[in-house]
């Protein structure tokens, strides 16, 4: 483990914004910190960072506790979420800046920044001054900048949230490679759950100061452990259904017209009780007469599709099954025009979902519906 | 007539009073001012005339340039003096205060002497620096001095006392200014990168502050050149500014041509330390962010 936090806690003022958090991060991995704005994982960021002491807790780093140490003494780097590239200096004076200091001092400082350059593909903008570059640009010159300290450790806060959407997928997969390339431990902040479950090797949620869910992309996408996490990853349909009694080595629960069969998890329902469940929308497909057999076990249930809407590579169909919300599935469109197969609103569909694919949460979860 | 005539029709009729009335005033003023330095004073009191007599009388006439070479003396070592403790202020004001509201507090009571009439402002250092003063009495007290020392007041250093005072506030709302806008993240960047915080302030908080710092410089050298009132109340014998000799040309001299020549030379050489600054000043700008 490259890094361990112990009990980190952090209040400004009478906010809490950091709340008993332990975790460690192992060496090599892309880990990222995921939440909404003040969920206290920029304020984490900084405490390992250094500009922020915490009130109680330990931050160790590679075996050494750094808690009390100032920040020019740790040996990792930040890329700042605007950059911070200082606007006096010339690119190469920027990334140079680091090697002049402490450890990093080195006598061939020119040659480090040359090749950083060449890394960064600026060669021919070593003397301009940052405001000069584009976005895209500023952000490699920051990037190399942190990097050729040859930190333990690369903290990134939000990263790409200055870059336009195209830019930012392309950025996306060149941090990824590098990062594997370098075998450097990355700490990523980012309130963009797609960009963190491209990214990362393990992902960190939080709310309110303290870690909801760990786990690689995967596991939380496929097994959110409540509401909140399923929300946050993608589109989910969180209904509130009623347990009833089980059936074979299946719990039950039934939502509107629909009864499911689902899966135990180890969790016990209580017949009678309501639950909450979360479906994806790509996961339910809608029965039609020429589909090929599924394997596994399938939950078939019937709804009326009262909206069809088209998204281009995806059309959306709202179905009402006879809950309080209706349930949208989403159907990729595989071929042109293949949008005028699907079924319209106002037509009866039969759907299948397999027994896998539903989320139970436990029986006092309705009350964090999100 | 194109659109791009047009527009800059509008453009004349719209702006073209106010330039006007204010060409008028700024330049009439000095156009009369330089015209008036090639007259003749003769009684009562000056005829029109086209000589450079005046101009010939200032630069033979030893004392004009001396009284001009102190002026600009006096004012830059206001300037500096203004500056040595104005940087440190604004810079713990902007950096070191963490309170919003105290640094409000800090920053109202930095421009609340301003609004204290100049001249009371100016005698109180008087009152501090005199033989019967503050100083005096305070030092009398701690049994450092038997009899009040007479050191104090009237010379050149507290001349330089008094004006770098009055100019304290123009010096420190440029700086305050320029140091508050400095992004803190740069500040942070640099010591994650390495720098302890004497590097980081040599490296990244001065140089980006000089633009705040020769703005501050420009506006306390404007205030000290034409101060006419502390070279009277604490200056002494030898301490003459220029003002001070305008103010007697025009005043008990009579000498408006004179007069007006002085303001001319004065004027040139300002706007050549001024051009100095700015042409400083726009190197200096940066683009922050």
């Amino acid at each position: 483990m490259i890094i361990e936090l112990r009990n980190l806690s952090k209040s400004f003022k009478d906010v809490v914004a950091v709340d008993d958090v332990s975790l460690g991060v192992e060496r090599g991995e892309f880990l990222t910190m995921l939440g909404p704005s003040g969920c206290g994982k920029t304020t984490t960021l900084r405490m390992v960072g250094g500009f922020e002491h915490p009130d109680r807790g330990s931050i160790i780093l590679d075996g050494e506790d750094i808690t009390d140490k100032p920040p020019y003494e740790r040996p990792l780097n930040v890329m700042f979420q605007d950059f911070a590239l200082f606007p006096h200096m010339t690119v190469s004076a920027n990334i140079g800046y680091g090697l002049r200091f402490g450890k990093s001092r080195t006598r061939n400082a020119d040659k480090v920044v040359r090749d950083a350059l060449a890394m960064i593909h600026l060669e021919d903008k070593a003397n301009q001054k940052p405001h000069q570059l584009s976005i895209g640009q500023r952000q490699r010159v920051a990037l190399a900048r942190a990097l050729v300290r040859q930190p333990k450790v690369l903290l990134l806060d939000e990263p790409l949230s200055a870059l336009d959407a195209k830019l930012r997928d392309s950025m996306q997969i060149e941090l990824k490679h590098l990062q594997r390339e370098t075998g450097l431990t990355f700490v990523m902040v980012t309130h963009d759950q797609s960009e963190a479950m491209v990214m990362s090797d393990r992902i960190i949620v939080m709310k309110a100061g303290r870690i909801v869910q760990i786990g690689t992309p995967d596991d939380l996408y496929d097994k959110p452990i409540n509401p909140y996490v399923a929300d946050f990853f993608g589109a989910s349909n969180l209904v509130v259904g009623t347990v009833d009694e089980p059936e074979a080595e299946f719990d039950v629960i039934r939502y509107g017209e629909a009864r499911f069969q689902v899966n135990r998890n180890g969790v016990q329902h209580r017949p009678g009780n309501q639950v909450t469940i979360a479906i994806r929308p790509e996961r339910i497909r809608v029965l039609t007469a020429n589909m090929p057999p599924i394997a596994g076990h399938q939950n078939e249930f019937n709804g009326t599709v009262t909206e069809q809407l088209f998204h281009g590579n995806a059309a959306h169909l709202v179905v009402d099954v006879g809950g309080d919300k209706p349930i949208t599935i989403h159907q990729l469109l595989h071929s042109a025009g293949s949008r005028r197969e699907l079924p319209e609103a106002g037509s009866n569909i039969t759907m299948v979902l397999e027994s896998t694919a539903i989320v139970v949460f436990p029986d006092d979860s309705t009350k964090t519906l999100p | 007539m194109n659109r791009k005539q047009r527009s800059l029709l509008n453009f004349f009729a719209v702006f073209s009073a106010p330039a006007l009335w204010w060409g008028f005033i700024v330049f009439g003023s000095l156009l009369v001012m330089c015209a008036m330095s090639f007259w003749r004073r003769e009684f009562p009191i000056h005829v029109v005339d086209f000589q450079f007599g005046n101009y010939v009388e200032i630069f033979t006439n030893t004392q004009y340039i001396a009284v001009l070479a102190r002026t600009v003396k006096v004012a830059l070592m206001v300037c500096v003096f203004a500056f040595l403790v104005g940087f440190p202020l604004a810079y713990c004001i902007s950096f070191k205060v963490k309170s919003n509201r105290l640094r409000m507090v800090l920053y109202m009571a930095t421009l609340i002497p301003v609004w204290v009439s100049y001249i009371l402002r100016a005698y109180s250092w008087k009152t501090i620096l005199g033989t019967e003063g503050v100083l005096n009495s305070f030092l009398q007290w701690l049994g450092l001095i038997e009899e009040p020392l007479a050191i104090f007041l009237f010379n050149q250093y507290a001349m330089v006392l008094t004006i770098g005072y009055l100019c304290l506030p123009l010096m420190m709302l440029p700086i305050y200014a320029t140091l508050d806008k400095i992004p803190k993240n740069l500040i942070e960047a640099s010591k994650d990168l390495g720098a302890g915080s004497l590097s980081t302030f040599f490296y990244i908080t001065l140089p980006l502050c000089i633009p705040g710092i020769i703005g501050g410089f420009t506006l306390a050298f404007c205030l000290a050149v034409g101060d006419f009132v502390s070279p009277i109340l604490v200056g002494g014998p030898s301490s003459n500014m220029i003002a001070n000799v305008l103010l007697t040309q025009f005043g008990m001299a009579l000498n408006w041509p004179l007069g007006a020549a002085i303001t001319v030379v004065m004027l040139i050489v300002f706007v050549f330390l001024l051009s100095l600054s700015n042409k400083a000043e726009q190197h200096g700008q940066l683009n922050i962010g």
